[in-house]
């Protein structure tokens, strides 16, 4: 029960809204802006945090852990079944190799790293492919009606794009840990932090809740060109800079590939530029399926 | 300004940091694996392995010895029962090795044992025709020890060309063997003596390493390892490459590509792997790996793994005539195939449990979209 309304995601460290993280951000947003407490009033006044928008997005966070309780996890192909199958496809494609054998230490830090970087590259081109291809942009519009951003916005992503960023985990950890099994055999594991891997928590602590919020984080602009700040990805979310800032944790891909905006604080708005959204449980669900009707 | 503001977030993380239950500290042992067994159960499952490899590695270790006895015995021509009889020493010593072999875990170790298994046996391993290097020797004269001095013309596969020739007959192969004063004998002997020091270094190992028990993580990835390798290897190369199944080979079947041709062992060979397989994994009255996977959430998994593995023992036993004589030209015997399905889901099943264990079910949090 707990599981389907999604409130386990509080005290789970792999999940966004992990209740550290939440205090963290919280106390990075009161530390920073003490001198400003128009920004922190903002944030927890009443038309944002209970805006229709906002409403959504609550009501969205628990149907939508339903649903992917219920319907998507247990018929997507997990990462297991595709590590199984690409070592045993590269074994019988590249022959055999002699197992490399390297001191735990560098495996295990390799692989820690090397899984947070892949997973953060392919989330860049799919989240990138979600604007671009105009298919793919009618799901991922749910997540961009947000006028109003609160942490629990995150979650507002329609499930079709749910079971899309789910086969991007599993081909991109899958290939990863395939590739470093092939090579180095068992023993490989996760350096981690209370549960998650090492990066994601130390990614997830520096504010990564305030990406969905009105409070304009930014890092040192030499920091931006490598880590995205929350500030950054609250531009995406402008009507803007929405061609912008694709990335989750790291920025380089955004600055590699041409997509990167930094620095100055400019006024924001929140949302679509081209609608004004209902802001319905049902329209968030049907109205990508269907162009025509608008619920 | 600008360090105010790092200064903060700085205290702000130290605070938080700080403020962690401990259920959210670095868990170093987890990332290093310096495990060390603390319940009976893995205790017991350490020390019967290690009294496994070491019943195997001594039993590798006699045998080798035990022909050495034999070969200086004969003062005179050998007769076809001499000969015979030490055709059926070498089979005991060649599926102690393919033993000790299917569980090497000694390399993970210590490092020099790394390249032993590869002074011991000649398999899949570069382009050296060992035959024809033992065959220069003995048309050669002088001292034979020097004439053998190529390490792999003293390994298993050399002794099996010394004692079978290419499959040749006995009375043949008594004619060989007394020829120029017994020279393929005294050969024999200088394969023996080789290998008997490489298995000594084993049996050395495996009688005094304290570090295999001694933490449960490493020797867990070891035996993950090595099964994993061995089932492989099994699959691939023993069974695939001979039938044409594998990807290399495919549709070009050659029975001489089986492991032990010349002798027609191969089959005896896979049995041996096959039987250490189910020492580790299948169902004992001692608590193995198999049992200590098992109850630790990989029933289902050994439980197939065994059902795998003693259908390929079954199979092995529908064979009346040793495996080479099951492929001619480029028709297989279909139990072949069969063979090679099981063992190849063997592997497939070694690979599923180690995954299992990773625990890397994908997380919801990558489910989710920016
Ligand atoms: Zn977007
Ligand atoms: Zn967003």
């Amino acid at each position: 029960m707990v599981e389907l309304s999604g409130l386990d995601f509080f005290v789970e460290s792999d999940k966004r809204i992990y209740w550290l993280y939440m205090v963290s951000a919280l106390m990075l947003a009161v530390v920073i802006f003490r001198n400003q407490p128009d920004i922190l009033r903002k944030q927890f006044s009443k038309e944002v945090l209970w805006h229709p928008s906002a409403r959504l997005d609550y009501v969205y966070f628990v149907a939508v852990s339903a649903v992917k309780v219920l319907l998507i996890v247990p018929l997507l192909v997990g990462a297991d079944d595709v590590i199984v199958w690409m070592v045993v496809f590269l074994q019988e494609q590249f022959g055999y190799v002699e197992r490399i054998r390297i001191a735990s230490v560098w495996l295990v830090g390799s692989y820690t790293l090397l899984i947070f970087v892949a997973n953060d590259l392919t989330r860049y081109w799919l989240h990138r492919w979600m604007h671009t291809v105009p298919l793919l942009w009618r799901f991922h519009r749910v997540h961009h009606s947000a006028q109003v951003l609160n942490p629990l916005t995150f979650y507002r992503v329609h499930p079709v794009e749910n079971v899309l960023f789910g086969l991007r985990y599993a081909l991109t950890a899958g290939s990863v840990t395939a590739l470093y099994i092939y090579f180095f055999g068992a023993g490989i594991s996760m350096m981690q932090m209370g549960g998650a891997n090492l990066f994601v928590f130390v990614f997830s602590l520096i504010g990564a809740n305030l990406r969905h919020s009105h409070i304009p984080l930014r890092y040192p602009a030499k920091v931006e060109r490598w880590i995205l700040s929350p500030y950054q990805h609250q531009l995406h979310h402008s009507v803007h800079y929405g061609f912008k800032n694709y990335g989750s944790a790291l920025s380089v891909w955004d600055r590699w590939f041409g997509t990167l905006v930094a620095g100055k604080t400019r006024k924001l708005r929140f949302g679509l530029l081209d609608e004004t959204p209902t802001h319905s449980l049902l329209g968030a669900f049907l109205n990508p399926l269907n162009k025509g009707i608008k619920l | 300004m600008k360090h105010k503001m790092i200064k903060s977030l700085l205290l702000a993380l130290a605070v938080l940091l700080a403020g962690c239950g401990s259920d959210n500290a670095y868990d170093g042992t987890e990332l290093i694996g310096s495990n060390t067994p603390t319940t009976p159960e893995e205790n017991a499952m350490l020390s019967v392995q290690t009294q496994v490899f070491q019943k195997h590695a001594t039993a590798l270790k006699q045998s080798i010895t035990q022909m050495r006895q034999s070969i200086s015995t004969f003062e005179q021509n050998l007769t076809a029962n001499e000969v015979s009889s030490l055709q059926t020493q070498f089979e005991t010593l060649m599926t102690e090795w393919k033993s000790v072999e299917a569980g090497y875990v000694a390399a993970d170790y210590d490092e020099s044992l790394i390249d032993t298994p590869s002074a011991i046996d000649f398999f899949h391993t570069g382009n050296v025709d060992v035959a024809a290097d033992v065959q220069k020797a003995l048309d050669q004269t002088g001292d034979i020890e020097s004439a053998l001095f190529k390490n792999s013309s003293k390994t298993i596969t050399a002794l099996e060309y010394m004692l079978f020739g290419t499959a040749t007959p006995l009375d043949e192969m008594v004619g060989l063997m007394n020829k120029d004063d017994k020279r393929r004998v005294n050969a024999c002997d200088v394969a023996l003596k080789n290998l008997e020091a490489q298995a000594s270094k084993i049996e050395t190992f495996y009688q005094n390493d304290t570090k295999f028990a001694a933490n449960i993580t490493d020797a867990s990835n070891a035996l993950a390892n090595v099964l994993i390798d061995s089932s492989f290897k099994l699959k691939e190369w023993r069974i695939g490459e001979p039938s044409g199944i594998a990807l290399k080979y495919a549709g070009n079947p050659d029975s001489n590509r089986f492991e032990y041709a010349k002798s027609k062992r191969s089959l005896e060979a896979m049995r041996a792997i096959l039987l250490t397989h189910q020492e580790i994994m299948g169902e004992q009255s001692y608590a193995n790996f198999g049992s200590f996977a098992s109850q630790n959430g990989a029933q289902s998994v050994v439980i197939a793994i065994r059902k795998q593995i003693s259908d390929a023992l079954a199979l092995l036993n529908q064979f009346n005539t040793p495996i080479e004589e099951a492929i001619n030209g480029t028709s297989v015997d279909a139990k072949i195939d069969t063979l090679y399905a099981t063992t190849k889901e063997l592997q497939r099943l070694y690979y599923e449990s180690l995954i299992q264990a990773l625990s890397l079910t994908a997380e919801i949090i990558e489910a989710d979209g920016d």
